[in-house]
Parts: C-alpha cells; sequence; structure tokens
C-alpha cells in the first residue's frame, strides 16, 4: 500500500467495523481515499485501499502506538473521524453501575480525546487536515436513561470546538456531525428493547431513521476544499438545534 | 551515543527546520537556558506541539525506536504552570533514549 501515500489523501475513521464507520469507510474508499480504520476487533472490509488494526480507543498506550504506525505507514491524515462509541440500551442515572458508566465514558469521550490529541499533531506538524468527531441528537433532547450517553457526546462537541479555535492558525479545521436516530446495529439492538425507537422517533422533525448515506455526504463536505472556512460547527440531523 | 549535546543539536536542527518552512515565525538559536515553553518562550502554544512531535520523529529515526515525549514525565514540568527550558528538554530526551 506504501505506493499508494503520496497519490492518495488518507482518513482515519475509527469504529470503522460496523455501522456507521464501515459506511463512512466503504465511501470514502470509492472516493479514491486510502482508508485506515480501527475497531476493537477484526476489519469487516475486504479493499487494496483499506488497512485495519485492532485498536482499544481507550487505552492511550495502544492508540499512540497506532497512531505511531500510521503516521510511519502513510506520512500524513488528511481526514480523522471520531467515530467509535458505545450506544448502551438506557438506565436512569440512579440505576447505572460505575463500571457501565466507565466503560462508556472511556470509549465514548477519553477514546476520542487520545485519538484527536495523537491525529492532531500529525497534522499540525504537516500544517493540513480536516477532523471530523461523530456527537448525537441526544445532547439536545436531555432524555431519561441518556445521562452518560449524552454527556460524553455533548463533551466530544465542546472538545471538537475547542480544538477547531486551537488549530485554526495551522488551517485544520473541526466540525461535528450530531445525527438522530440512525439505522445501525446498535440501534437494531436497542430497537428490540421495547418502543424506544419509535418514542425517539416521533421526537425528531422528520420522524424516520437517518440514512448512513447522508452522514457520509456531510463528512464529504467537512472533508473538501469546499469547507475550508468552516471550523467548530454542528450540523444537525434530523432534529431543530 | 546519543548524549545531551546530540539531543541540542537535534533541538536546532528541529527550530531552524520549522523556521524555513514557516512553523515557527522567527529562527530560534537554543542554549540551555532557551525556554521553550512558558511566558518567555518564542514558540506559540501551537508551535511547541508541533516542535515537540517533531523531535519524536527525529529520535526515532535516530534511534530506531518509538520515542514519546511525555512532559509530565519531567520532574521540573509543573502542568499548571508549565515552562520548560532546552536543558530540562535535554537531559529528558537522553534519559528516553537510555531506557
Amino acid at each position: 500500500m506504501n505506493e499508494l501515500n503520496s497519490a492518495h489523501p488518507v482518513a482515519v475513521i475509527t469504529g470503522a467495523s460496523r455501522g456507521l464507520g464501515k459506511s463512512l469507510a466503504q465511501y470514502f474508499l470509492d472516493k479514491d481515499y486510502v482508508v485506515v480504520g480501527c475497531s476493537r476487533g477484526e476489519g469487516t472490509i475486504e479493499h487494496k485501499n483499506y488497512q485495519h488494526y485492532k485498536v482499544d480507543v481507550g487505552n492511550e498506550a495502544e492508540v499512540r502506538s497506532w497512531v505511531r504506525n500510521v503516521k510511519n505507514t502513510y506520512k500524513k491524515v488528511d481526514l480523522l473521524i471520531c467515530n467509535a462509541g458505545l450506544v448502551r440500551s438506557a438506565l436512569l442515572l440512579s440505576m447505572t453501575p460505575s463500571d457501565e458508566m466507565e466503560s462508556i465514558v472511556r470509549t465514548n469521550y477519553i477514546g476520542v480525546f487520545y485519538v484527536l490529541r495523537e491525529i492532531s499533531k500529525v497534522m499540525a506538524l504537516r500544517g493540513s487536515g480536516r477532523i471530523i468527531t461523530i456527537s448525537s441528537t441526544m445532547t439536545l433532547l436531555h432524555e431519561e436513561g441518556t445521562a452518560v450517553y449524552s454527556a460524553t457526546k455533548a463533551a466530544v462537541t465542546e472538545t471538537t470546538k475547542v480544538l477547531a479555535k486551537e488549530l485554526a492558525p495551522r488551517g485544520i479545521t473541526c466540525n461535528v456531525i450530531a445525527p438522530a436516530m440512525m439505522w445501525t446495529d446498535s440501534s437494531e439492538a436497542l430497537s428490540k428493547g421495547g418502543d424506544w425507537q419509535k418514542r425517539m422517533l416521533e421526537k425528531q422533525v422528520f420522524p424516520r431513521l437517518i440514512e448512513t448515506d447522508e452522514i457520509c455526504h456531510i463528512a464529504d463536505f467537512f472533508a473538501s476544499a469546499k469547507s475550508s472556512a468552516i471550523t467548530g460547527q454542528v450540523i444537525y440531523i434530523g432534529m431543530v438545534a | 551515543m546519543f548524549d545531551q549535546n546530540s539531543a541540542f543539536s537535534m533541538l536546532q536542527e528541529s527550530l531552524d527546520s520549522l523556521a524555513r518552512t514557516g512553523t515557527i515565525k522567527k529562527p530560534i538559536k537554543i542554549q540551555p537556558t532557551t525556554q521553550l515553553l512558558g511566558p518567555e518562550s518564542s514558540l506559540d502554544s501551537l508551535g511547541f506541539v508541533t516542535f515537540i512531535t517533531d523531535i519524536e520523529d527525529r529520535m526515532q529515526l535516530k534511534l530506531d525506536k518509538e520515542c514519546y515525549l511525555v512532559l509530565n514525565e519531567i520532574a521540573q514540568f509543573n502542568v499548571n504552570s508549565p515552562s520548560l527550558t532546552a536543558d530540562v528538554l535535554t537531559r529528558y530526551m537522553v534519559k528516553l533514549a537510555a531506557d
């Protein structure tokens, strides 16, 4: 894959083995990117321009080593999409066990922090790059049972906005995509737990599941030169902010 | 052998390279007392991050092993009042190289 280094833009996507991350990886592969994906498990994409790493983004040492490996192999990162995240069935805060809370915070926020920190250094040294984080419209709803999940997604949004200011002098943009309910493996699992999905859809301005393609198109815009002066912004999909 | 003089040379080469590419605004001549981080530093915060990342790359190339400059591993580094001289950084680099 080394001969592709200079000719193809390089996208790093976390949580790329399934759901939205997999769709984003396939989308950018179709756009002629080299895509470097990661997840805790094996990769699920077979493509000559795709490389998968097994990484726990909540593990600082693993993230450091992985990003160093990516940097040594590809010499650059043009696009980072921090997508990896946990969606768990909703428990009221009063019933949420500590280890459940810590697990969600570690993957959804601490993992994003580690990846942003390491990849932003690669981009800062090169003086270019696009960063996209994935948040959620849950941060607008204050829905019962999402205290930890929504807090991590709100933290991701705020961190991305601060990073946007910090990296602007290097021409690096940082933006957030916050989709409403999507049809992914996680939402499918949640929907088996009762009428949760129906209730959530009723709160959206478009009461339907968001297609992953709709998110890919926004990521494409944030990744393109057309959005070079747009940073620190949040695009909410399916909900009025 | 990677000694403190090698580390000073590496810092200077990195700063010269970053100045040539416009990543930092003006050339910096390294002395042991040169402030690399803090109120008297010529590097802004993002310039310092870029500089440290470049030093990590150079150490890896020179030593053929992964090196991570983790500032809070430096005893003299106070995260609440961050400042760092070239002397302190080069001593830490020598220690990292020897580990």
